[in-house]
């Protein structure tokens, strides 16, 4: 699936399976084996990922969620995403072309 | 005589006598001698009795619980807190009366519900509660679905803060993405899902808003519901037309899904129901279908439910009103009841308790001891029945019970044989109950007898 | 202790089986349905570098193997105690070799309510199971597997004083196979089936029988009440998954039929049990965090050991996959400081 130009999409590669439990978000990479657990806000935005909420959407309710300006929870979700990227847990996906 | 031994209940079926005690934890089925000697036993107070009921009169004569009282004091431990995202809702279910626009109702603003949340957990705190309860009601509470998935995680997160346990329940319609329902069934401790029944009862009750079918999706949120943690009540309208197909939705639900409780409702006709020509069922063959479907539940080790006959627990309200539950509109009022303000103020009550604004909750005092007085204890119609301390008089709303005493209707008829029957089926009469219900004027001596104490004035046996 | 998979195919129909998968597609790939002698051989060969003096054999149906008798005798011929896994509807042939070791030879374990019939046993079937006992008396332990709530256990008991088959119920609880595709129970039912179990427990005590738990029990689906009277009644109490080795056909072994297609490890002539465990463990190792409930995060009993987290099926079936797709722009990730991890968009 490719992106809008001028934007990044990220996704969840399929090896990746999850479960929700009573105090956190359990997400398994099967190609490693690796194990990676969330908690609080980074569990509650992989909940609203899962629920397809768009980008600015997210930014709203992390907001709201931890009591942030708009351009705090911006920045706080970029993170995650990225944190998420660099542990395998999303890929970002090739941009289009022209 | 002590007082609780006032709420000692003797009603006749067939040629006995089934005496109940809810306050004594008693039930037991006796003749008509027997019955005698137990009225007897306890007016005498501690004369000696027969041997055969003895043990009966023993545990009657003796203080049993306390009778369920209204609460007093300061508002410290509230029942839930309710938050109502929405009034609006994606279905036209051809039986309800609720008159908030469907798609057009305003939404609850996600700093308001936050606020709730924080002012219901600075209360919990201030009295050192440790577990909070948050119920989410509509319309369709889903339907604002952005409010509940912010509420959840908000309330989540503060309660981890503060270490305490927070606990979620919805009532829906259970029409949405399966994703969504995952969602819900990962955040929720307990859903109430209606469904009425397999497809063609379903699609004829609770059509979509543009009078589509919304079987498939609701029954699929059914099964991942039951195939995960959640708690699942599912809760079912029975009317004319379904009555007689209780037993078979029993089994069907038993066999399809994993709800831990089927409860099933009777219609409350409204001028919408009444145009789709469907009516209440007739209270004597609910009962009769009741009792065969928790039957076929019970084998499943699912109960079954008549919401005014539950026997569980003994109170003196039937619903969260005047049990301090707080429950927030879009606006911001909160109030006792989530019906609306025009369905209360018809039957002349004030369910308002306050506001939330920037400072918190606003709670008028009187306001709350006004409806922390709206118990089964003040209703004339309830005085003298076995069944006061579980249905309690059932909806403020929807059940009028400003009647003389005894002067049952039809939802106390159904609520009495409902009552009679569970209490005979955990004494072991499956038969007797088939029989009593079979014959209309066995049961009818049970379900009209105007006054049921023991140990009134009148002779009771 | 491995189960070696003998016969790919089975006369009855048990709705709840989780080996169904297994041998549907084992009928697809058109692989011989029965264990060739050679391969037998081998799998002995495997139970005595592993130390094992016990052989397990189950199915499908291992009764149904052409050359059942020849297997019983190359396995006795090694010292081994013989366990067949069965439906207890056997052959004469197969029946006779059995009856002919000795009690302390051969353990018979016999599945009560396996049935062609999606409803449950029969009668005709029920008999002719009879029948099969009392012909192997103390050969036989009788099997229960509980796939629904509305189970009944009380005509266990007249059949052990019947048959002189051994005073023992070994009860399994129907677990899933990873699709799911079979009848089994859910989780939200263990407490409604502890308390049944607990009750019969009680009774069997009293005519001297006791119970065993086979796998995927778990600690909190019986009150306090309710293990007490366990314990009392000399139950084999156990909240174990474990990987089992069943081996099957073609030489892999599994974690245990229900994780067929997700935890296995070859089958090679150097391997020992113990060094298949130790790898099947290993790629069990990330999901046993998890448990069949979501409070198994949080259970004291799963963080001290006590209890497993029920079965291993059962806990993956919890895990999906994460269809996540969420579009940034990529300014926004320029302006957040990420620019150098960004290829950015034309």
């Amino acid at each position: 699936m490719s992106g809008e130009a001028g934007a990044v999409v990220f996704s969840c590669p399929e090896a990746v399976r999850w479960v929700e439990d009573a105090d956190r978000v359990l997400v398994v990479d099967d190609r490693s084996g690796e194990t990676h657990t969330l908690r609080g806000a980074e569990a509650a935005v992989w909940g609203w990922l899962t629920l397809a909420y768009p980008y600015p959407k997210l930014v709203q309710l992390l907001a709201a969620l931890l009591v942030l300006s708009s351009a705090d929870a911006e920045q706080r979700l970029v993170a995650i995403l990225q944190d998420w990227r660099a542990a395998g847990l999303l890929q970002m996906l090739e941009p289009p072309h022209g | 005589m002590l007082t609780t031994q006032l709420d000692i209940f003797s009603v006749p079926v067939d040629d006995k006598f089934l005496i109940y005690a809810p306050l004594h934890n008693l039930a037991a089925l006796v003749d008509r001698k027997a019955a005698r000697h137990i009225r007897a036993g306890l007016q005498s107070g501690s004369d000696p009795v027969p041997a055969a009921v003895q043990p009966i009169v023993e545990q009657l004569r003796s203080p049993g619980a306390p009778a369920p009282a209204p609460r007093t004091g300061p508002l410290d431990d509230p029942f839930f807190l309710g938050l109502i995202p929405t009034r609006g809702c994606n279905l036209g279910c051809c039986y309800c009366d609720f008159a908030a626009p469907k798609q057009s109702s305003p939404v609850m603003d996600l700093s308001l519900a936050c606020q709730a949340l924080d002012a219901y957990f600075d209360l919990l705190r201030g009295s050192g509660r440790r577990r909070a309860e948050v119920h989410f009601f509509g319309g369709e509470p889903f339907y604002a679905e952005t409010v509940v998935h912010l509420a959840v995680e908000y309330a989540a997160l503060r309660a981890r803060e503060l270490g305490m346990a927070v606990r979620f329940e919805a009532t829906t319609n259970g029409v949405y993405s399966a994703a969504r329902c995952h969602w819900i069934a990962d955040h929720f401790d307990t859903i109430v899902l209606s469904l009425d029944g397999p497809a063609e009862i379903q699609d004829r009750q609770r059509p979509a808003l543009d009078g589509r079918s919304t079987f498939a999706v609701v029954a699929r949120n059914a099964k991942i519901l039951s195939g995960g943690s959640v708690e699942l009540i599912l809760r079912v309208c029975v009317t004319n037309e379904t009555v007689t197909r209780m037993p078979e939705i029993a089994r069907w639900m038993g066999r399809e899904f994993c709800p831990s409780t089927v409860c099933f409702e009777t219609l409350t006709a409204t001028p919408r129901s009444r145009g789709a020509g469907l009516t209440p069922p007739v209270p004597w063959e609910f009962a009769r279908n009741f009792s065969a479907a928790a039957r076929i539940l019970g084998d499943y080790g699912i109960e079954t439910v008549l919401s005014t006959a539950d026997l569980r627990t003994s109170r003196v309200n039937f619903c969260p009103v005047g049990r301090d539950a707080l429950i927030v509109s879009p606006d911001g009022a909160v109030e006792a009841c989530y019906l609306l303000q025009e369905d209360w103020e018809r039957r002349g009550l004030n369910m308002r308790l306050g506001r939330l604004d920037g400072h918190g909750l606003q709670i008028d005092p009187e306001a709350l001891w006004r409806v922390r007085r709206l118990t089964v204890l003040e209703k004339p119609l309830c005085a003298n029945c076995l069944c006061r301390y579980h249905c309690a008089g059932g909806c403020h709303v929807n059940h009028n019970t400003a009647l003389p005493v005894g002067q049952f209707d039809a939802v106390c008829i159904q609520t009495r044989l409902v009552t009679i029957t569970q209490l005979l089926n955990q004494l072991g009469q499956h038969r007797l109950v088939d029989e009593w219900l079979a014959d209309r004027a066995m049961w009818e001596a049970s379900a009209w007898q105007r006054t049921d104490r023991l140990c009134g004035e009148e002779m009771r046996v | 202790m491995a189960n070696l998979v003998v016969a790919g195919a089975c006369n009855l129909k048990c709705v709840y089986c989780f080996a169904g998968d297994h041998m549907r597609a084992l009928k697809d790939s058109a692989a011989p349905a029965f264990i060739a002698l050679e391969a037998f051989e081998a799998r002995l060969d495997f139970l005595d570098r592993s130390g094992i003096d016990e052989i397990r054999l189950i199915g499908g149906e291992p009764t149904l193997h052409p050359h059942f008798p020849e297997l019983i005798r190359r396995a006795r011929r090694r010292g081994k105690h013989i366990v067949v896994f069965s439906h207890g509807l056997l052959s004469a042939r197969a029946l006779a070799c059995l009856e002919a070791l000795s009690p302390d030879e051969c353990t018979v374990l016999v599945n009560t309510n396996a049935t062609r019939f999606p409803d449950g046993p029969k009668e005709e079937e029920q008999t002719r199971r009879r029948a099969t006992l009392r012909r192997l008396g103390p050969r036989a332990l009788l099997g229960f597997t509980i796939y629904r709530t509305d189970f009944r256990l009380d005509f266990l008991l007249p059949l052990v004083i019947e048959t002189g088959c051994r005073k023992s119920i070994r009860l399994g609880l129907a677990q899933p196979c990873l699709s799911g595709s079979n009848v089994h129970l859910h989780p939200k039912q263990y407490p409604v089936v502890g308390r049944k179990i607990a009750a019969f427990a009680r009774r069997a005590a009293g005519a001297g029988v006791k119970l065993e738990f086979d796998c995927g029990f778990v600690r909190c689906m019986f009150s306090e009440t309710d293990l007490a009277a366990l314990r009392e009644a000399g139950t084999d109490l156990g909240w174990r998954c474990n990987p089992i080795l069943d081996v099957d056909l073609s030489g892999q072994a599994l974690h245990c039929f229900p994780l067929a297609d997700k935890l296995q490890a070859p089958l090679t002539d150097s391997v020992d049990a113990a060094s298949l465990r130790t790898a099947l463990i290993a790629q069990a190792q990330p999901y046993r965090l998890a448990g069949i409930y979501k409070e198994c995060s949080t259970c004291p009993f799963k963080a001290g050991g006590e209890c497993m987290g029920g079965c291993l099926a059962g806990t993956l079936r919890r895990f999906r996959p994460a269809t996540i797709r969420v579009v940034v722009s990529a300014d926004t990730l320029v302006t957040a400081g990420h620019a150098s991890s960004v290829a950015l968009a034309g």
